[in-house]
């Protein structure tokens, strides 16, 4: 085995900060409804995480505005949006792609303000994927009879859809695109914390000539989303976000006959054989699980290494992290952002707490943490056992368990050994063992030496606590039609 | 980008014939049987590529046809 080279003394990079200037922030943003913006009555601040530094006033939308929301998209829905053909409803989702494109520094910026992510994956992952997804339905806009052969398919009606705020644009693009692409109407409530790419958006939709009504934008905490799930004109519920929450709608929305996707909370196994390339696996790992500080539903956050690499495996993996650069979300050297919020930060700490307590042995390479906003150090925990709550719980922050197997049966059993099964990771040479382990998993998505892979075109979901019905590729359309068949 | 035309590595056949493990069924790969070499690229993170022999049943099979 070739040694490990030592650690520089110093990493210091020269910062790179992205300009914010490009970012005009209103002092105050209404809500989007009937393409029109509404005073609000009640409003909130936003907040940069990464130095707390207050961005806008965002409204807190009330149940009669909701309602106002509701009303704007069931008129659109019924006034054209729904009857427009295919080809048509198509040309405006390419003009919103186009434009997210052309915007897409602005946006790029703006999320990383506003969420605390490293402006190198919302520049790279988050602005490109949204547009993709917008491309990508804009496709099957006029081919949904060819997509669904005899079933005669037809829109749902009025889509609410309630995002996350881990990747706030993307999940917009996630939501919307598929439910215009399918002839419905859209009342979208972005997460507290995250507001602003969905206020941004706003303007993409004036830009691209939407007709008034067919995506309403409201803001607002939890009370807001509760009052759009109870809507008595809403048709179908789209959710992204915990499973604590998901569970809640279900309830709510039981006997109603409103339809109903959940996308919820994970705890994925990312499994290393001994015959795997080991330095890819350690860089996929770290993509895992650092990727966007950890704040993603299917983060690889439980690695099972065989026994037989685990120390080479957990040197090298201590020795990446060492080089991972904490800091200014807005800085392009940087790897890993500021925490979400401090409602989130004081769940990570209390989760990594207990770790220690239940006697799991932490690993946090040194590095100077900013003073102000959220922050937390990239964390690798080992001599975990499979009952802690670090192996058991969604972290959403940059925490890694580190769990042994010897046997692909004992890494299956150990990996489905969870309430969740949204992803997992296997890291092997061989093709039959991948697709052995693959049938085995109870996950929605398996990625083979890879991690955090995303498509447009690829089904994305879960099994058991982590939800139910798909988004992207063709099944992310059959959620927002219905059927005469 | 500098696209690879071509990679050459060698089969190695063991004293009775095998030539290795099929990459998607795992059992052996014996000279004189149908069988295909295949390359596997990596994607993310980039890396050398997988080689690898399979049945050729099986490589039709992965086709998805």
């Amino acid at each position: 085995m070739t040694e490990l080279q030592p650690i520089p003394d110093d990493w210091t990079y020269a910062p790179a900060p992205e300009g914010r200037d490009i970012v005009t922030l209103q002092p105050r943003y209404g809500l989007y409804v009937g393409g029109q913006w509404l005073e609000p009555s009640e409003t909130y601040t936003t907040l940069a995480p990464r130095d707390e530094e207050p961005l806008a006033e965002i409204a807190q939308a009330t149940e009669e505005d909701v309602d106002r929301a509701v009303t704007a998209a069931r008129d659109a829905f019924a006034n054209g949006w729904s009857s427009l053909p295919g080809s048509e409803r198509a040309k405006y989702l390419f003009r919103i792609a186009r434009i997210l494109q052309e915007r897409a520094r602005e946006f790029a910026v703006l999320e990383s303000l506003n969420g605390g992510k490293p402006i190198k994956e919302s520049r790279d992952v988050d602005l490109p994927l949204a547009a993709a997804h917008f491309f990508y339905y804009a496709g099957w806009a006029d081919k949904l009879e060819y997509a669904f052969p005899n079933r005669r398919p037809k829109p749902v009606g009025v889509a609410g859809q309630i995002i996350p705020w881990n990747f706030p644009l993307l999940m917009l693009a996630w939501k919307i695109a598929p439910a215009l692409a399918c002839g419905n109407t859209v009342v979208l409530k972005p997460a507290e914390t995250t507001p602003l790419t969905a206020l941004l958006f706003c303007d993409v939709l004036r830009q691209a000539e939407l007709p008034p009504g067919v995506v309403n934008i409201i803001t607002g905490d939890g009370r807001t989303g509760a009052a759009l799930v109870d809507h008595a004109g809403v048709d179908k519920i789209a959710f992204t976000g915990s499973t604590d929450v998901g569970k809640l709608i279900q309830r709510r929305l039981a006997g109603t006959g409103k339809k109903l996707t959940l996308e919820l909370g994970g705890k994925a196994a990312n499994i290393v054989f001994d015959d795997c390339a080991l330095d890819q696996a350690v860089e996929g790992i770290v993509n895992g699980i650092y990727f966007n500080q950890g704040h993603v539903c299917c983060a690889g956050s439980r690695l099972f290494a065989q026994e037989s690499i685990y120390e080479p495996l957990v040197d090298k993996l201590k020795h990446r992290l060492t080089t991972l650069r904490v800091g200014d979300p807005l800085d392009k050297n940087t790897d890993v952002g500021a925490i979400n919020s401090r409602m989130q930060l004081e769940k990570i700490e209390e989760l990594v707490a207990s770790g220690r307590e239940e006697g799991a042995e932490i690993y946090q390479p040194p590095c100077r943490l900013p003073e102000k906003g959220y922050w937390f150090a990239p964390t690798v925990f080992t001599n975990v056992a499979q009952s802690y709550r670090i192996a058991q719980e969604e972290i959403f922050g940059p925490v890694l368990s580190v769990l042994t197997f010897r046997t692909p049966e004992e890494a299956v059993e150990k990996a489905n050994n969870t309430p969740y099964g949204l992803s997992a990771g296997v890291w092997t040479e061989k093709g039959s063992r991948i697709l052995w382990m693959a049938q085995r998993m109870r996950a929605g998505v398996v990625w083979a030496n890879t991690f955090n892979r995303f498509d447009p075109t690829s089904p994305f979901g879960g099994y058991k606590e982590s939800g139910f019905g798909r988004e992207g590729g063709l099944h992310g359309l059959e959620p927002y039609l219905t059927f005469d068949e | 980008m500098k696209k690879k035309l071509h990679d050459r590595w060698e089969l190695k056949v063991q004293p009775d014939g095998t030539v290795g493990e099929c990459y998607f069924c795992g059992v052996s790969v014996k000279r004189g049987e149908d069988f295909a070499v295949m390359v596997v690229e990596r994607v993310e993170p980039k890396g050398e590529p997988i080689h690898a022999v399979c049945h050729g049943a099986c490589a039709e099979r992965a086709k998805g046809l």
